[in-house]
């Protein structure tokens, strides 16, 4: 069969496109893994980051769910062994991913990227624009129990939530210099609060002594992080599911529940 | 459509000077160029071969686990990881190629010495050209990878190995088996692709480069220049890598001039080549091409 030079020919065409498709398939793969690893490996270069995911555990019961911007979600669940509610970007706010800039790195994570649905994370992104009454009803969706907001000063940027908050108001739909401006560029940014930023959820979080939030108490805060509990409101409760788990259905966790919430409850039950 | 087919048997192979048809004659010259003609089925075959062992055990290489270190751990794991797997692979490589009696990997000593001038010469014009467009059109700069900077040697050791797979065997292989033409292109796509692998940030604007070399490790018939210089393009953009400062959302733009500078420098350096010192040297003449 391999005779004439033209099935001869026929058969190397064939391995050679096959061996060029195994190439580039391995060789983005292999990027891309190494890549995927990195921000794994910025967090154990920094102890503060490491300490404060690793607090987790201590701070929150097992089944605990943690609201955080996406970029930590893997974090929170590979060190601190909590569920987070977004762990990856989804597919509309590729372009927001450092790493986007290079087409080639853009291209290996539409081929072997994770991705969260968009409601999910533009959800993410406004509840940390909204007020903190409006955001409660964001989380309560996703059953969070507590945020962690970071405000570390690094050289990487990867543990501050206010350099990232330009691109979260961008999601969210809203204009981040309404709230934060950047001052100076060189030889670091410095942010100026505007009279607006007190509205918005995130910032609260973040500049807590200056805006202190009403719907959270703070568990934890060291260098990188802040980690909050969240409080809802009585009223957000829904009356089917108190059954079972009363404070849960509350949005409360066993820290929050407090003596009337509870003294309530086991009247009606 | 026929009067093209004519104009081409006509001229076949080449077209008499100040004949009609010339756009025919290119079309069809550049097209005979770049179609791929068999000249050695058994070289073709050990080339894809060869590749097909480093790409396959690159392969088998990323189901191997890593351990989540700092940031130096990690980059030296990974590249530890693409060095013993291309070793493996060269290995196997020089197994068959033993098993098979066929050529062994060769240095062709007699042009070492043009070999590596020549590499090392277009390396220097075509980082010259490159990082002075980048520095004066402040399209790109270079910045050091701190948690790289002291895995250079590790990269270096790294783009030794891939140039030997790379060159030394497979680019030989395929020279000899489809041409200098498609066989330079293949070589360098796959030669590049070792920098994509071991993530060298930026790879693209590499390509063209890679591309030079090869062309020169064909030209001076050593494929000994084209593997240093390769160590050494692997080991100073493991290290450092070019960024654009322009406003994050809109860098792809500036990846994208970094990669057209690199074309146009690697053209250069490749022009310099072709009439400068080394010149003399025939196009791969005594292979089988």
């Amino acid at each position: 069969m391999l005779g004439t030079p033209r099935s001869r020919g026929l058969l190397l065409a064939v391995l050679l496109v096959a061996i060029l498709v195994l190439s580039v398939f391995v060789s983005l793969k292999l990027d891309f893994d190494n890549r995927d690893r990195i921000f794994q490996s910025v967090i154990k270069d920094s102890p503060d980051a490491m300490q404060a995911f690793q607090e987790l555990s201590e701070v929150t019961r097992s089944d605990d769910v943690i609201f955080s911007w996406w970029d930590y979600g893997r974090a929170i669940q590979d060190y601190g062994g909590r569920s987070a509610v977004v762990a990856y970007p989804s597919r509309d706010i590729i372009q927001s991913v450092g790493a986007s800039q290079n087409p080639v790195y853009a291209f290996e994570m539409m081929l072997f990227g994770r991705y969260e649905s968009s409601e999910k994370i533009h959800d993410i992104a406004r509840a940390f624009l909204l007020p903190e009454d409006e955001s409660l009803t964001i989380m309560r969706k996703y059953e969070a129990t507590h945020v962690v907001v970071f405000h570390g000063e690094d050289t990487r940027g990867a543990f501050n939530d206010i350099e990232k908050f330009p691109w979260i108001a961008r999601i969210a739909g809203y204009n981040a210099s309404d709230y934060v401006r950047t001052t100076a560029t060189s030889p670091e940014p410095r942010y100026e609060l505007t009279a607006k930023a007190e509205q918005v959820t995130m910032l609260r979080l973040l500049f807590d002594e200056r805006f202190p939030p009403q719907h959270f108490a703070k568990v934890y805060e060291n260098k990188v992080a802040k980690i909050y509990r969240i409080e809802y409101p009585v009223s957000h409760a829904s009356s089917s599911q108190w059954v079972g788990e009363p404070w849960l259905a509350l949005g409360c966790s066993e820290y929050v529940m407090c003596g009337y919430v509870q003294r309530v409850l086991w009247a009606v039950l | 459509m026929n009067r093209k087919l004519i104009a081409v048997l006509e001229y076949c192979p080449h077209p008499p000077p100040g004949a009609d048809h010339k756009l025919d004659a290119r079309v069809y010259s550049a097209g005979n160029r770049f179609s791929i003609q068999v000249r050695d089925f058994q070289s073709t075959l050990d080339g894809i071969i060869a590749y097909a062992i480093l790409f396959s055990v690159l392969f088998l290489s990323s189901f191997a686990s890593l351990p989540t270190g700092g940031l130096a751990e990690a980059y030296r794991d990974s590249l530890l990881r693409t060095g013993a797997a291309t070793s493996l692979a060269l290995a196997a490589i020089l197994i068959y190629a033993n098993f098979g009696a066929r050529n062994l990997p060769e240095f062709r000593l007699a042009s070492v010495r043009k070999s590596l001038l020549s590499s090392l010469l277009g390396l220097l014009v075509w980082t010259a050209f490159w990082l002075v467009f980048g520095e004066l059109t402040g399209t790109y700069h270079l910045v050091l990878e701190s948690a790289r900077a002291s895995l250079a040697p590790l990269a270096l050791c790294v783009g030794l190995v891939d140039g030997l797979v790379a060159y030394a065997y497979c680019t030989e292989r395929l020279v000899t088996g489809v041409g200098s033409t498609v066989g330079v292109l293949l070589s360098s796509l796959f030669g590049w692709l070792l920098f994509v692998a071991v993530s060298v940030d930026f790879a693209f604007y590499l390509l063209p480069v890679v591309l030079l070399l090869v062309y020169t490790g064909v030209r001076t018939k050593s494929y000994f220049g084209p593997i240093v210089a390769t160590s050494l393009l692997m080991a100073f953009f493991y290290v450092y890598f070019a960024v654009s400062p322009w406003v994050p959302g809109t860098r792809q733009t500036g990846y994208w001039l970094m990669t057209i500078a690199s074309v146009v420098s690697a053209f250069l350096a490749g022009l310099i080549l072709t009439k400068g010192p080394f010149g003399a040297v025939s196009y791969a003449g005594d292979s089988a091409i």
